[in-house]
């Protein structure tokens, strides 16, 4: 795997243009204003649940809960970029959800087979993404499905959401050594998986 | 996977992450700079790291609600809500109330104990205070003559014992026979059986009862307080 020539151009959800007005609107009680704030942030709430919990019914009522903790919470919103604080809440609501599967053996998440893994249709976020990016992508979501849960987390939360060591250990409840441990061991797992799609990234 | 004569895969996924203390590690950062190994791997591990920063945003499987549910001013809901909202408050405040009284009665019954004396017991006890103000304001006379008599006449004004001995006597003897006590024993009479235990149950107030219903009603107002919430944001 070579370093591509550029960054992946990230189809990820940009602020909006009049976001502090909004944002501003919204702490100050207009449902509205909130409401197109989750409306835009929707996807990126999604996606974070999703990749922690590896389950489309599990990840929706992740990002719904994590919405009503927003709504909650907003009047505490003491600025800073509103997309991370939104993320931090459904990366809190999603490993709540975790938590309780782990205390109820019963419901675990199975972990996937290799290659197996149910996935959503991610071409689909950007009909006009190259092919080849898009498999890509698909085949960094097998991988990291295959990591053990742990692992998965705090790659998820550091690499693909940006959080530093310091908040991903607040919020999984764990030493910051073992975090980077965690995500040091994930990456090199993620390295051996994604070896024979080598020529992906090489492109 | 270890390998002899490289560093371990952590520190390299470490210097990879350009963690400082992997960066100011000479001797790793010149072994990786001339090793055929790891200097792809770390390389692998860069691109690695930016692939997954460059995973898009993913829609949900299913349409979400963006805002919690907040019913029609009017409808049957919010009258139900706000009533049981309303009710709430008030309902702690009698549950505090009911608390606060039943403890401390229920204190006070079994610590001083006059509560549970039978119902001959305010009589007796002002018979027995009466007694002790007077042994206090008249020296006793010599102790063969306060002995004397004086337990099997509870009424007597120049009584030398204690008030607790005369409260314990008017317990269990007759009380003294002015009119007003004749009255109040024949009101305890006329409503209860006659002895003196039964006759004392029947007139202690309910105050473990009261402690009771205080703390279910005050669970009872946290619980409905907490449903009015949670609907409230449903």
């Amino acid at each position: 795997m070579a370093e591509p020539d550029r960054a992946p151009s990230s189809p990820r959800v940009q602020p909006l243009p009049d976001e502090e007005a909004v944002v501003a609107l919204a702490v100050g009680g207009d449902r509205s204003a909130f409401a197109r704030l989750m409306e835009h942030y929707q996807s990126a709430c999604y996606g974070l649940a999703w990749r922690l919990l590896g389950d489309p019914d599990q990840a929706a009522d992740a990002t719904q809960d994590a919405f009503i903790h927003a709504y909650d919470a907003l009047r505490s919103y003491r600025g800073g970029i509103f997309r991370s604080w939104l993320m931090r809440i459904t990366a809190n609501a999603s490993y709540d959800i975790l938590r309780r599967a782990q205390r109820r053996p019963t419901t675990a998440l199975p972990e996937p087979e290799e290659g197996k893994a149910e996935l959503p249709d991610i071409g689909a976020v950007n009909p006009f993404e190259e092919a080849q990016k898009s498999e890509l992508y698909r085949f960094l979501e097998q991988a990291l499905r295959v990591l053990p849960e742990d692992q998965r987390v705090a790659v998820v939360l550091c690499d693909v959401y940006g959080m530093d060591y310091g908040e991903v250990a607040s919020m999984t409840d764990s030493p910051i050594g073992t975090v980077k441990s965690r995500i040091h061991r994930g990456r090199l797992r993620l390295r051996e998986l994604l070896a024979p799609q080598r020529e992906l990234f090489e492109r | 996977m270890q390998h002899p004569n490289h560093p371990e895969d952590e520190r390299l996924a470490a210097l990879a992450a350009s963690e400082p203390d992997a960066l100011t590690d000479a001797s790793l950062v010149t072994h990786v700079s001339g090793c055929a190994r790891c200097a792809p791997m770390v390389q692998d591990l860069r691109t690695l790291q930016s692939a997954l920063a460059g995973l898009p945003d993913i829609p949900p499987s299913r349409p979400l609600r963006f805002l919690p549910a907040v019913p029609e001013p009017g409808s049957h809901r919010t009258r139900w809500l706000g009533l049981l909202h309303g009710i709430t408050g008030p309902a702690m405040a009698v549950a505090i109330l009911l608390i606060v009284v039943g403890s401390l009665g229920t204190a006070l019954s079994s610590g001083v104990g006059f509560m549970g004396s039978g119902g001959a017991a305010p009589a007796a006890e002002s018979q027995g205070r009466a007694d002790a103000q007077a042994s206090a304001a008249a020296p006793a006379p010599a102790t063969s003559q306060s002995g004397k008599g004086q337990t099997a006449q509870p009424g007597s004004s120049a009584s030398p014992i204690p008030a607790f001995v005369g409260r314990s006597a008017g317990a269990t003897a007759a009380p003294s026979a002015t009119p007003a006590n004749n009255d109040r024993l024949q009101a305890y009479s006329s409503n209860t059986s006659p002895g003196g235990t039964g006759e004392g149950e029947a007139a202690r107030p309910p105050f473990g009862w009261m402690l009771g219903s205080g703390v279910v009603l005050l669970a009872a107002a946290f619980v409905a307080r907490g449903y009015v919430r949670r609907r409230s944001l449903a």
